[in-house]
């Protein structure tokens, strides 16, 4: 009993090590010294010092960014609205929804990003917001992000007690007072927990930009592989770092917002 | 809750008369079940009527109709008159107290206690002292800045009581208010409940399945059965005059006995039974001879060793005497038919009622009751 339990702890950290070795790697080395190599010759900030200087970043930054924001705000709206959708009014084929729901999240990013490509291909013959660029980055991004924040958003719904959409109506609120001050206060902690998944998810997307942008929208990411191919250099583990660091303090906070109680 | 100055609750009373309810077959069916199977009931302007019944009977159903929370398949529903069937619930001159009480969880007990009143548009300068007045009515208001979640069992019930009554509703639907608390608190928040009706003056639809519940707290009460209510009176004339075998088995014990009509002579019926030819009276309704019939009897309508037997008076064996206190229980068998007495404690002589002794039993024409079926 005590054998294996020792046993498995050490399997776990073997796992974890695994895991999180060449992050801590990356992370290590956005503090060291030394230009190029492996060698450690003291820590520094030069590297994170010369990212705010560095015009290429701030403009791949800034294409990330009003990406990211756009495209979370247009999935949080229409991710919602989907989820309302779906647990209030659908009551025939929920399950078939349901499941479509989920394919996106499945799907490899390479097919969906060939398949939008192929998609904004056609549209461009008709409309010519599809040109290749910030509008296509940010349409495909909202492809993605909706599911995500459908399926949070629906399992606060459904742990939602019925009957105090019932008590408003019947202390005579109407149903859009109804939405306005008891659904939507009540799903907030859902919907932005949802909208922290679809910003990190969007801010770390390379597959997706990189298919869908044209010149001039060159976001984080892909800034990132494009400088790698001439080699990586210490700037690119402090912007790897930082990007990190993002991801990971808007997902813990999406899940402290997930765990808040309903009721 | 709190004492209400005198002037205050006459004015209260004098122009927010509660609302007459008029409901004539209404049905509410979910697939092939009826859970409303034609319920006709017409309740009195401030009255405090309860609806008492089985758990699954249609109580709860009957409830969100008159809510306007459910809708009807057939019937009509007015209220003070005015065809309600139409109109959505939030335009209707009713609130309700929920059995979960469906406070809301993201809202202060006062933001909760406002909530009607905002969504009415009134100015907050209009809100505050109704919603002040109000939680001091429950005695809420040291709870005013508090979550739900913050709340116990009993102080949510009173947020969700004024939560509804700080709408000054014509009619006050009540579903299984006080069901989830403790025995104790369910005795106090009765008498409160009932004082609070009469205070203010509204019309109040209570639910309950708690029998005794229903015959303290309320001026009449339907006792519904299947989606259907069987009989509507106060709770004293349900008791003493319950209308079929379901209304007197439900509130408290009762003996049946099932007989033949031989004879009528003007008021009186005799009726062939297995304890014997028993004596009643007639009530409405006529009983040829011959047809089949069940009286009732209340335990404690039953006498043992009468001073002076009467008719009704029968030679028997007692079974059983359980002591419970202020009463004591006996089972008979008179004639192979088994019948429950009881008796005051004090009034049982040491000694002369042991099981195994043969006493006389008597039923009193007066209290047999004759029942439908
Ligand atoms: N939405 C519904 N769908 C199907 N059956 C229901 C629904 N609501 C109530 N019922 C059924 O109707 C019957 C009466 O329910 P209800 O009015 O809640 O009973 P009560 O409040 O007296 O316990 C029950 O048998 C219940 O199962
Ligand atoms: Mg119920």
């Amino acid at each position: 009993m005590r054998r294996s339990s020792w046993f498995n702890s050490a399997v776990a950290w073997a796992v974890y090590a695994l895991l999180y070795a060449p992050i801590a790697i990356v992370v290590v080395f956005s503090f060291n010294a030394a230009r190029a190599g492996m060698e450690w010759q003291g820590a520094t900030l030069d590297w994170y010092r010369r990212l705010f200087v560095n015009e290429q970043v701030q403009s791949a930054l800034k294409v990330s960014l009003i990406v990211a924001v756009t495209s979370t705000a247009m999935a949080a709206v229409l991710g919602t609205t989907l989820a309302l959708a779906l647990e209030k009014h659908m009551r025939r084929g929920r399950e078939w929804v349901n499941g479509l729901l989920a394919v996106p999240v499945f799907v490899p990013d390479i097919v969906l990003a060939v398949a939008l490509l192929l998609f904004f291909g056609l549209m461009r013959d008709w409309f010519k917001v599809f040109e290749l660029g910030l509008t296509t980055i940010i349409a495909g991004h909202v492809t993605f992000q909706i599911p995500f924040v459908a399926m949070v958003v629906r399992a606060r719904l459904a742990g939602m007690d019925p009957a105090l959409d019932e008590a408003a109506r019947d202390l005579g609120a109407t149903s859009w007072q109804v939405f306005r001050h008891v659904t939507l206060p009540l799903l907030m902690p859902g919907i932005v927990a949802g909208a922290m998944l679809a910003f990190t998810l969007s801010l770390d997307d390379f597959v997706v930009s990189f298919f869908s942008g044209g010149p001039g929208s060159t976001t984080l990411p892909v800034y990132i592989y494009s400088s790698v191919k001439r080699g990586v250099t210490p700037e690119i583990h402090a912007l790897s770092t930082l990007l990190m660091a993002v991801s990971v303090i808007a997902t813990v906070v999406a899940m402290m917002l997930q765990r808040r109680d309903v009721r | 809750m709190q004492q209400v100055p005198e002037a205050t609750a006459s004015r209260k009373s004098s122009d927010h008369l509660g609302a007459g309810i008029e409901g004539v077959g209404l049905v509410r069916a979910f697939g092939a079940f009826r859970a409303l199977d034609g319920v006709s009931v017409s309740i009195r302007p401030g009255e405090f009527f309860s609806i008492l019944g089985p758990s699954g009977c249609g109580k709860t159903t009957l409830l969100r109709v008159i809510a306007g929370l459910d809708s009807a398949d057939a019937g009509s529903l007015s209220i003070d008159g005015e065809e309600m069937l139409a109109i959505p619930a939030n335009k209707r001159p009713v609130n309700t107290v929920f059995q979960s009480y469906a406070l809301f969880p993201h809202l202060t007990v006062r933001d909760n206690v406002s909530f009607g009143l905002r969504m009415k548009g009134l100015s907050p300068g209009e809100v505050a002292p109704r919603v002040e007045r109000a939680m001091e009515l429950v005695e809420i208001g040291p709870m005013a800045g508090r979550k739900p979640a913050q709340l116990s069992g009993g102080q949510k019930q009173r947020v969700a009581l004024a939560r509804a009554i700080v709408n000054e509703p014509r009619v006050l639907l009540l579903d299984e208010p006080l069901a989830a608390l403790d025995l104790r608190l369910r005795r106090q928040l009765q008498t409160e409940l009932r004082s609070l009706q009469r205070r203010l003056g509204m019309t109040f639809v209570h639910v309950t399945h708690d029998q005794e519940e229903a015959l303290a707290m309320s001026d009449r009460i339907a006792v519904m059965n299947a989606g259907r209510i069987v009989q509507v009176a106060s709770g004293r004339e349900l008791y003493e005059r319950p209308k079929n075998r379901f209304v007197a088995q439900f509130l408290g014990a009762c003996n049946l006995i099932p007989g033949t009509v031989t004879a009528r002579a003007g008021n009186v019926l005799t009726v062939a039974t297995n304890v014997g030819p028993l004596e009643v009276r007639a009530g409405h309704g006529t009983l040829p001879a011959s047809s089949q019939v069940t009286l009732a009897i209340r335990p404690e309508r039953v006498r043992l060793n009468p001073e002076v037997p009467g008719r009704n008076s029968f030679s028997a064996e007692l079974r059983d005497a359980m002591f419970t206190g202020a009463e004591t229980q006996f089972t008979l068998s008179v004639a192979e038919m088994a019948l429950r007495a009881v008796l005051a404690s004090e009034s049982v002589g040491a000694g002369s009622l042991r099981p195994g002794s043969a006493v006389v039993v008597d039923l009193p024409a007066s209290a047999l009751i004759v029942l439908e079926d």
